[in-house]
């Protein structure tokens, strides 16, 4: 390998490590503010604590989808 | 400025006082679980005497069995009163080896309430999937551990032997009695005599029987509920901390954390459907909520355990022995399935794959839920029964 070869080799071997560090440190910012937004919905749980009181709600409300795309379909048939 | 202080303190103390308020009636409503639990071995006894395995043999075929579970669990949409009932039946002579299969649908059942749950998130299509997809991989999961468990169960009985020689060393060990005196029994046996010889001594035993096996029944539904709705508003707090804890600390700090949240909440629907909202918006990827369902079907076990300690008598080891089976089924499936990758993708790709044919077109859903929660079943057992099992 020539000397120019070598000295190209050893930039761009440079430049990967200066990326991949990059990333990394992005990769851990992303998780930081992953996990800022997962604490933030844990705080609010008494709200999801009720959801389970609405599963009769919840039945009824999928019923109407589920008439209305079953009229849909019988119409198209 | 200076009266607020005496006044938050008040304020306070009122919280307090009604907080062990609350807890009083908990233990209250265990007393009465643990009653109820007797009352139903004590009823089952008396109703069918030595032909309880007769009684039972329909169930005899395990499939028969597993549809028993599935369906009275969807119906019910209570794991813990269905398994607190079988304890309560093993407890009367049920054969363990009947009662593995039902404790096995009663897993497979108990995923309708969260399913049920994420049906609320149907307006928005990218929640709807997220939501519905963090709901069904609970069921995938439970009908893969059948899939695997029962068949084994059936050809070498694994379980209910394990779970046979854990109990008898617990049972042996004298955990629930001190030198000759069985707690248990002096607690809960005075209720159950006072009923038995007032109340239900007018009927024949057969009848006596059958009334003191509903009125256990019903007590288990309603103690449950109760238990469920003061656990939730008493427990949410330390629900939150635990949560917070496990965020960013992988899967088995999930399971750990899903489980401790169920024994507090004493529910696993409770459990599962706390974090059906949290995944349909988002903030939790399917893969970060799975160990958490996870641990809610090894915390909801605590329940059998918890009715197992009512049963005293000659009995009282296979009721132990079946609320082990439960605790043991749960912990392998977890072990087995999750501990090997490509095991563990299964569930996630059916739940992902449904869920996305689901947005698409919502009778997927409702083929879904009435085939696997009650038209497979219905057929299984006329099935069953056709072919003479």
């Amino acid at each position: 390998m020539t000397n120019f070869a070598q000295e190209k080799k050893q930039e761009l071997e440079r430049r990967i490590d200066v990326l991949e560090d990059s990333l990394k440190d992005l990769r851990a910012q992303l998780s930081v503010v992953e996990q800022e937004a997962q604490h933030e919905a844990i705080d609010h749980l008494e709200n999801y604590a009720n959801a389970i009181e609405h599963k009769y709600d919840d039945l009824k409300e999928f019923s109407s989808v589920v008439v209305k795309e079953l009229r849909q379909l019988l119409h198209k048939t | 400025m200076t009266d607020a202080i005496p006044e938050n303190n008040n304020a306070q103390t009122l919280k307090q006082d009604a907080h062990w308020l609350e807890w009083l009636k908990i233990v209250g409503l265990v007393y009465l679980l643990l009653v109820a639990v007797s009352l139903i071995g004590s009823g089952f006894k008396l109703a069918a005497g030595v032909h309880a395995k007769e009684l039972f043999a329909f169930a005899s075929n395990p499939i028969a069995g597993i549809v028993v579970g599935t369906v009275a669990t969807a119906l019910i949409q209570s794991s813990s009163t269905v398994t607190s009932i079988i304890v309560g039946l093993v407890a009367g002579g049920l054969p363990v080896s009947i009662a593995i299969p039902m404790i096995m649908g009663a897993n497979i059942g108990t995923t309708i309430t969260n399913t049920i749950v994420s049906l609320g998130h149907i307006r928005q299509v990218d929640e709807f999937r997220r939501a519905f997809s963090a709901a069904t991989i609970h069921d995938f999961f439970n009908l893969m551990a059948v899939a695997i468990f029962l068949p084994l169960e059936i050809m070498f009985g694994l379980l209910e032997k394990t779970a046979y020689a854990a109990s008898e060393i617990l049972a042996g060990g004298g955990s629930m009695s001190m030198s000759g005196f069985n707690f248990m029994k002096a607690l809960v046996k005075p209720p159950i005599k006072l009923l038995s010889d007032n109340v239900f001594s007018v009927f024949p035993s057969v009848l006596s029987g059958i009334l003191m096996i509903t009125l256990g029944v019903l007590t288990i539904f309603l103690v449950i509920r109760f238990i469920g709705k003061l656990l939730k508003t008493l427990m949410v707090g330390r629900a939150k901390g635990i949560l917070h804890s496990a965020v960013g600390r992988g899967p088995i700090s999930g399971i750990a954390s899903g489980s401790i949240v169920t024994v507090l909440v004493q529910s696993s629907s409770t459990t599962t459907s706390l974090i059906v909202p949290l995944a349909g918006s988002g903030v939790f990827t399917l893969r970060q909520i799975y160990p958490f369902t996870l641990g809610a079907n090894i915390g909801t076990t605590i329940t059998a355990l918890l009715a197992a300690t009512a049963v005293t008598g000659e009995y009282a080891i296979f009721a132990l022995e079946i609320a082990l089976v439960h605790l043991l089924y749960n912990t392998c499936a977890v072990l087995v399935i999750y501990g090997t990758p490509v095991l563990r993708e299964i569930p996630i790709w059916c739940a992902e794959h449904l869920a996305e044919a689901a947005t698409k077109n919502k009778l997927y859903v409702a083929a879904y839920i009435s085939l696997v929660f009650f038209v497979v079943p219905l057929v299984l057992i006329s099935g069953s029964t056709l072919l003479g099992y």
